[in-house]
């Protein structure tokens, strides 16, 4: 009985602390500010937007992340481009760090402030391809004449530039003899072909093969018209100026030095599509930089020759 | 206060009637309304969970491409929508380092996550994350571009509405629940009343029936439970006052039995007082109950009992029972008392215990016990008394069967040094940590000397200190004994001869220790001990007088031998000399008549030089039979010394080093001067032999006067006073048996041919025969040192030292030759007339006496032999002298046997010349008898 007074103050205090429990909590707000929990620069690796953002990431993140492990005095923060005119405008802005451009990329690139560290090793040279469809009757070049042709994208080297190149010198003006479509992708323009939106679609060696992987059917739809010679100049990796040239050392040492070291082998083993680099400079790209300004005066002109 | 306060609220039924349904009534509502709200505010939040985890997961999955691309227009353009949604706090796209990328408040754009619940998120898995759940629902969701995280979008939603709704169902539960109070009180307050009314008579019955109103009942007429409980209680006043008079009878037989109980009962508390007591205690302890009733009971045992008595407390308050428990209680008169308890204690706090008095049973006990320790003493000291045979043996035995059989912490034996009178420990044991060694006793009557050792040594009985603490005599020591834990100590005279020479010791642990019993049983020890050292003393005296004996007797034994070998060579070099005496005369004869060139010349040389050796070797063996004729003059040793320490320095060689102490003022001795010499050769020469690796050789000279009691101890030696002679070496030494050989002739340790073996049996027989003594000490590889003894010389001998030395000439003259050896007699006589002498010749005593009659010419000299057939030499000198008065005599002898010369010194007066003699020898001899 004696505990009855104490009991019931408990209860009264019980239920003012919920009233007052009801509005007590407080929220503790994100807090921010300037400095990064990780003090090490970042360097962004743009990638030339020959697939998807999130396609780049599948295969470019194990090439990134290898370079974090390689290089712990640095952080490399790999980009995605919307587009080809997007990863084109941030090398022109120097954007990029570290970049993957195309082949004629790489020489407008060494315009724009960037140095050739490596080149795409291919094992099997690759080559400009220009696809037909089995029933349209089409077998020379002549009889594109008048008709529609695919094509990746204007800037596109082997699906585009260099075959665009061999039509004007096979006597078919590009811009009055043909319609050339510029679809965005590899895939794009073999599609445009398939489904007969154009009489020829252009892509080259490596696309193709892994679209005749993927659809067999369709493939065996299509016929090669033509193919380039091989080419030797691939795709470039250059580092802009403004990378510290110890850190773009180490960078191109990393790199090239990929499918010798064992960790690096098993990556490139891992991501099929991952090629490896050979060491190039920027006089590696001279005979390219002279086919672009021939291209430039008998095919169409291009920005810059 | 609280009580006040409890008596307001809750001192009756009614109160607390009311005051209970009013808390149940508030408990029940605050259940209801607590589980309300939980479940409302459960349900809310899960709502607000899932929608924001929806809108997190959304702006993840739709900002993929944008993140890829750095696309922050196109994340603005994502987050902007969001921003309209009920409660929004904010959205935000981060990259996986923490930098926000796109941003509800686009200030915040660039900037880096600090606190630590984001720097969880980013190190977590990629996974819908919660990152609170308070005011503010903050969630998180992994923006993924395949298996890599390339961000994450959190949004942040405020719970205000919630909160909202929970307050206001709260503020209608408090309400419902202060109407529901206020019902339930009242209802209570009713009930309340009408239980109570009843409850207040049994009360007042009760508390007329406490204050002594034993006719109050409550009567009451109700059929329900408060009926019942008056009914109850009246019947229950009946029977308590029934039992209450009963138990009274009881109380009243238990005290009286409490307090006329011959044991000693007492009840106490555990902390250590006196709750109750009985009669008993004042005829125990002189104290009455009254006196020590809550009173500290630790105050009046023991200080020795103290610490097993809390032991025996504590065990009590631990519930255990404790039988036989004996301990020490102090008596109003200050004596102690023994009790004896049995006790045991009551809910451990309250001991109740019955004590017996058994003082005089444990003194009894004590007393038996130190008397059997006694005894068994006793018979232990009697038991080594009887084998004891030495008296520092028995002290010891005797103070380890005190400590060992007596219990005693410390024996000892304590010697009193006659000299100074303070007391010296013969013998010790038990445990005394250097306290003999610190402590100095005397048997004086100083300071030292007023403890029970030095008064029982003074007074001659036993002397007992039972209680050191309190004994002034003590004060010396007090300090020390009671470091090492004595309590009690006493002494007992030990005598020897009837004299006191020392006290037995005792120490006990125990004050009060030494009792009359044990007192008289330790004089009885202390009496046995001082007749076994009677005893023991008889016995090595006896001991000492028989190997005394034994000593003189072997020296007896030793000098008789020497005796019987000196008279054996005396005898044989008398002969021999005769012999060689004529071998010598012819030679120098026939040297005479040969050639000096002539080769037989070298021939005869040899044999003379053997013959010389021979005369010397027989000359030793007469020195040692004592039968050579010696002319002793006064000498002073020192001086002799001297003169022929140089010759001793080129004999015994460099190696040894001489060492000569003198005495001045040495008196001086008879001695013959060239004997003197051949003993310091000899004793030189055989110290040099007993140190072939060199040494120090001491020559000593010291006058001593040798008393009675020496001679006692030194058969042959008499009293009186003499000049010491000491050569010491410290060489390889001699063993006992050699020692009792080395005086005999021919014995000898050293190689074949080194040593004649006469050395130190001419040394004793010289010394011998100048009447004095020779002492040998000796020890293997310590060295040797021989002590000889000569006698001081007469006072009116010292004129004789200045006898001239004249220089004889060869007066001629005639001369009778007496000699009984037919070719010596030849020998002689062809000498003597070879020294141109005229010679009568007679073969015999009586032919002499009749040439001395009938020859009717002066003669000059009687020269005769002393040992002969019929008559002696001396008889015939004074029948020739009775003859021809004025007759000079000269004796010629191998050994006199006395007749001319007293043990070998010549009388006053008598010439003599050794056989064998050279012809010069005899002719200065002739002359200087002629002159005079």
């Amino acid at each position: 009985m004696p505990q009855f007074p104490s009991l019931i103050l408990a209860i009264l205090a019980c239920l003012l602390c919920m009233a007052w429990n009801a509005q007590a909590d407080s929220h503790r707000s994100p807090r921010y500010g300037q400095t990064p929990s990780d003090s090490r620069p970042v360097y962004i690796v743009g990638i030339h937007p020959l697939h998807n953002p999130a396609k780049i990431f599948e295969v470019y993140s194990p090439l990134v992340n290898y370079l974090n492990k390689r290089i712990p005095n640095a952080r490399f923060k790999l980009e995605a481009a919307d587009s080809f005119d997007d990863f084109e405008q941030k090398l022109a802005t120097g954007h990029y760090h570290i970049a993957h451009p195309n082949p004629q990329e790489t020489v407008t690139a060494i315009k724009q402030g960037y140095r050739v560290i490596g080149m795409v090793k291919r094992d099997t040279p690759s080559r400009g391809i220009m696809l037909v469809r089995r029933d349209s009757g089409i077998a020379s070049i002549s009889a594109l004449k008048g008709k529609v042709i695919a094509f990746p994208a204007q800037t596109a080297f082997a699906a585009a530039m260099l075959q665009q190149y061999h039509l004007q010198t096979r006597g078919i003006d590009v811009k009055r003899d043909i319609t050339a479509k510029y679809v965005g992708s590899q895939e794009s323009a073999i599609m445009n072909v398939f489904a007969g939106a154009a009489a020829a679609g252009c892509t080259w060696t490596i696309p193709w093969q892994e679209f005749s992987k993927k659809n067999p059917e369709k493939a065996a739809q299509l016929t090669v018209l033509w193919e380039s010679e091989p080419i030797t100049i691939n795709s470039g990796l250059v580092v802009h100026k403004r990378l510290p040239p110890s850190i773009a050392e180490k960078t191109a040492e990393v790199i090239l030095a990929m499918p010798d070291d064992p960790e690096g082998a098993a990556v490139l083993k891992a991501t099929p599509l991952l090629p490896a680099f050979t060491r190039a400079e920027n006089r590696t790209y001279l005979p390219l930089q002279k086919f672009l300004q021939q291209f430039s005066k008998t095919v169409r002109p291009l920005k810059g020759y | 206060m609280t009580a006040s306060i409890r008596q307001l609220f809750f001192g009756s039924i009614g109160k607390q009637l009311a005051w209970g349904g009013t808390l149940t009534v508030a408990l029940v509502m605050t259940v209801f309304i607590i589980s309300m709200i939980d479940r409302e505010k459960t349900f809310l939040h899960r709502q607000s969970l899932e929608s924001t985890q929806s809108l997190a997961q959304s702006l993840a999955v739709n900002s993929v491409h944008q993140v890829l691309t750095n696309d922050l227009a196109g994340l603005k353009e994502l987050i902007a929508p969001l921003t309209k949604y009920p409660g929004f706090g904010y959205a935000m796209i981060i990259d996986p380092e923490g930098k926000v990328i796109s941003h509800s408040s686009p200030h915040n754009e660039g900037l880096y996550l600090q606190d630590t619940v984001s720097r969880s998120l980013l190190s977590g898995p990629p996974a819908v994350r919660v990152l609170a759940d308070d005011d503010m629902l903050d969630i998180a969701a992994p923006i993924q571009a395949g298996s890599s995280v390339v961000g994450w979008a959190r949004i942040g939603i405020g719970q205000e509405r919630i909160a909202e709704n929970i307050r206001s169902i709260v503020l209608s539960g408090v309400l419902y629940t202060l109407l529901a109070v206020a019902a339930g009180s009242l209802v209570a307050a009713v009930v309340a009343h009408r239980i109570t009314s009843g409850l207040r008579k049994v009360v007042s019955v009760s508390e007329a029936t406490a204050s002594g109103k034993r006719d109050s009942r409550a009567s009451m007429e109700r059929e329900d439970e408060v009926g019942r409980l008056g009914a109850a209680v009246d019947q229950m006043i009946d029977a308590l006052l029934l039992r209450e008079s009963s138990i009274q009878e009881k109380t009243e037989e238990l005290d009286r039995f409490f307090s006329l109980a011959l044991d000693l009962l007492c009840i106490a508390d555990t902390s250590g007082h006196f709750v109750r007591l009985n009669l008993a205690w004042e005829e125990t302890l002189g104290y009455s109950p009254e006196e020590l009733r809550g009173r500290r009971f630790f105050d009046l045992i023991h200080p020795d009992d103290i610490a097993s008595t809390s032991e025996t407390v504590s065990r009590l308050a631990q519930g255990e029972k404790i039988v036989n428990f004996v301990n020490r209680y102090r008596h109003k008169n200050g004596t102690y008392r023994w009790i004896e308890w049995r006790s045991v204690a009551y809910q451990k706090t309250i001991i109740y215990a019955a004590a017996r008095d058994v003082t005089e049973q444990r003194e009894y006990e004590l007393r038996l016990t130190h008397a059997n320790r006694l005894y068994a003493v006793l018979s232990e000291v009697n038991r080594s008394i009887i084998s004891a045979t030495d008296r520092n043996h028995l002290f010891a035995d005797v103070c380890r069967i005190a400590t060992e059989k007596g219990g005693f912490k410390l024996a000892w034996i304590g010697i009193v040094d006659p000299e100074s009178g303070w007391i010296k420990p013969a013998a010790q044991s038990g445990d005394h940590d250097g306290y003999i060694s610190e402590i100095n006793l005397s048997a004086c009557d100083i300071p030292e000397g007023q403890g029970p050792t030095g008064l029982a040594i003074r007074s001659g009985s036993g002397s007992v200190c039972n209680e050191l603490t309190e004994n002034s005599s003590m004060a010396l020591w007090m300090e020390k004994a009671l470091k090492r834990g004595y309590r009690a100590c006493s002494a007992f005279p030990l005598r020897q001869g009837g004299a006191i020479i020392g006290a037995f010791i005792l120490y006990s642990g125990e004050a009060s220790f030494f009792s009359t019993e044990e007192i008289t049983l330790l004089t009885e020890i202390s009496d046995d001990i001082s007749c076994a050292l009677d005893t023991i003393a008889g016995k090595q005296a006896q001991k000492a007088s028989e190997q005394e004996r034994q000593r003189l007797e072997d020296q007896l034994l030793q000098a008789q031998k020497l005796e019987s070998v000196g008279r054996l060579a005396g005898g044989v070099a008398h002969d021999y000399n005769n012999m060689l005496a004529v071998t010598l005369i012819n030679l120098e004869l026939l040297k005479r008549q040969i050639d000096p060139d002539s080769p037989q010349r070298e021939l005869l040389n040899e044999i003379e030089k053997a013959s010389l050796r021979s005369r010397d070797i027989t000359r030793q063996l007469l020195a040692f039979s004592r039968k050579q004729v010696i002319e002793p003059v006064l000498i002073d040793l020192n001086k002799a010394i001297e003169q022929t320490l140089k010759a001793l320095s080129h004999l015994i060689g460099e190696d040894i080093q001489i060492r000569f102490i003198p005495q001045s003022e040495l008196w001086t001795i008879r001695m013959d001067p060239s004997q003197f010499d051949q003993i310091l050769v000899n004793l030189a020469v055989n110290a040099r032999d007993a140190m072939p690796d060199g040494g120090m050789l001491t020559i000593e000279t010291t006058t001593v006067r040798l008393d009675s009691g020496f001679c006692l101890k030194h058969a042959e030696f008499k009293p009186g006073d003499y000049v010491m002679l000491a050569v010491t070496d410290n060489g390889v030494g001699m063993t006992t048996e050699t020692l009792s050989h080395i005086f005999e002739p021919f014995f000898t340790t050293k190689e074949i041919g080194k040593g004649t073996g006469l050395g130190l049996a001419t040394v004793f027989g010289i010394v011998k025969q100048h009447e004095g003594y020779v002492d040998v000490y000796s020890e293997p590889d310590r060295g040797t040192m021989f002590k000889l003894y000569f006698p001081r010389a007469d006072e009116e001998d010292a004129h004789a030292r200045k006898m001239s030395q004249q220089v004889r000439s060869g007066k001629k003259g005639t001369i009778l030759l007496v000699e009984d050896d037919v070719l010596l007699r030849k020998s002689i006589t062809s000498m003597l007339k070879a020294l141109e002498h005229n010679v009568l010749v007679a073969d015999n005593p009586l032919s002499a006496l009749s040439l001395l009659n009938e020859y009717s010419h002066s003669i000059d000299l009687l020269l005769t032999d002393v040992v002969m057939p019929g008559m002696n030499g001396k008889e015939l000198q004074l029948k020739a002298e009775e003859l021809r008065p004025g007759i000079r005599t000269l004796f010629m002898s191998g050994y006199t046997a006395n007749v001319i010369a007293h043990r070998g010194v010549l009388d006053k007066g008598v010439h003599f010349i050794q056989k064998p003699f050279a012809s010069n020898s005899l002719n200065e001899k002739i002359s200087e008898i002629l002159i005079d």
